[in-house]
């Protein structure tokens, strides 16, 4: 996955399930981008279904499918993405906002060390 | 694992006390910024997209953003332009509906993002944060119904003067020549934020020249003589 694997996680079904119950799940219309080379995502993506590029400049690097939770460690740490995120059609995420992943943390549970875990990996 | 920059808090912000935030406490600034993500956009990248699901409002810190609509024929009209101290994504947040517009940036722009959890409870917690939104929703209110009066009631060369004017106070700089607008738009865009075609507005921007109304210097417009385009724009200046 070259630098991608900096940005993505690969979840195990378990922690994805429980990850998408705190978050808004949105299946997106048209192909928009996430996040830009260089920018702090400004959610973290749980991708449920379809497909997310990974993009250096206009050249696709990488495509994400169901299962991995993107920018989450970016977000939380205030760093930059190294590549561009672009969404396609028909994707459907599960957004996770500073806020609740705040909440998740807070917790103090199984699901909050895990995520702490992925962010400070 | 929270570390803000101390240039991206919002007690440096260069749009303070244009921005729906201004009247908060100092500590609750410190706990906005901890919860904003600061983002630079270039010339032409996109903050958001018509159609898609809106997550949070954006701020912007400096820079200027146009909000476009696309129609079923695929052509855009740009329906404001927005800068330093404005919000962006409020409308949809508050409604939950996709967004109905797109946002570009026009150059580059600095553009502070929060998520919808923490600005409802800022909202709920800090009256003058609600009033402060609701004064711009009026704003916005106002703007949009003497653009839809202009756009049935006036002709192009109005509109274009109105346009004009309408810059000057919000982009306009006092400068030898007259008032600079600092605003780099191409002649497609003025064109469709007065609704007529690109050749039209270029001839008017001719005749505006050669009337000694405006003066170019590349992208540049400088107006020479504000009172007499507040007459052109029909309007009471």
């Amino acid at each position: 996955m070259f630098k991608v694997k900096q940005m993505v996680t690969s979840l195990e079904s378990e922690i994805l399930e429980c990850l998408k119950s705190k978050g808004e799940i949105v299946t997106y219309t048209v192909a928009a981008d996430l996040f830009y080379e260089g920018q702090i995502p400004v959610v973290a993506y749980l991708v449920l279904d379809g497909h997310i590029h990974f993009l250096k400049g206009r050249t696709i690097k990488e495509t994400i499918t169901g299962g991995n939770l993107v920018g989450a460690k970016e977000l939380m740490s205030n760093t930059h993405a190294i590549m561009s995120a672009q969404i396609m059609p028909k994707t459907q995420v599960c957004f996770l906002s500073k806020s609740d992943i705040h909440e998740i943390l807070e917790e103090e549970n199984e699901l909050a060390e895990q995520l702490d875990q992925i962010i400070n990996f | 694992m929270r570390k803000i920059k101390e240039a991206d808090k919002c007690q440096h912000c260069p749009s303070q006390g244009k921005g729906v935030f201004c009247d908060l406490e100092s500590s609750e600034l410190d706990e906005l910024s901890q919860h904003k993500v600061t983002n630079t956009y270039k010339k032409g990248q996109t903050l958001f997209v018509q159609g898609n699901h809106p997550f949070g409002l954006y701020c912007i810190n400096s820079g200027n953003i146009k909000v476009t609509k696309t129609g079923a024929d695929g052509k855009e009209t740009i329906v404001r332009v927005a800068q330093g101290g404005d919000i962006l994504g409020h409308r949809s947040l508050f409604t939950s509906d996709f967004y109905t517009a797109t946002a570009t940036a026009l150059e580059e722009t600095k553009v502070c993002f929060i998520d919808k959890k923490y600005i409802l409870k800022v909202i709920e917690e800090n009256p003058s944060v609600s009033l402060h939104v609701i004064n711009k929703l009026s704003r916005d209110m106002g703007s949009a119904e003497n653009r839809l009066s202009s756009l049935h009631q006036k002709n192009v060369r109005e509109r274009l003067a109105e346009l004009l004017l309408l810059l000057e106070q919000t982009h306009g700089e006092d400068i030898e020549e007259g008032r600079r607008l600092n605003i780099k738009l191409t002649r497609e865009e003025m064109a469709t934020m007065i609704g007529t075609a690109n050749e039209t507005l270029i001839r008017f921007i001719s005749e505006f020249k050669d009337e000694g109304l405006i003066e170019q210097q590349g992208k540049i417009i400088i107006l020479k003589d504000t009172e007499r385009l507040a007459d052109w724009a029909n309007l009471a200046y």
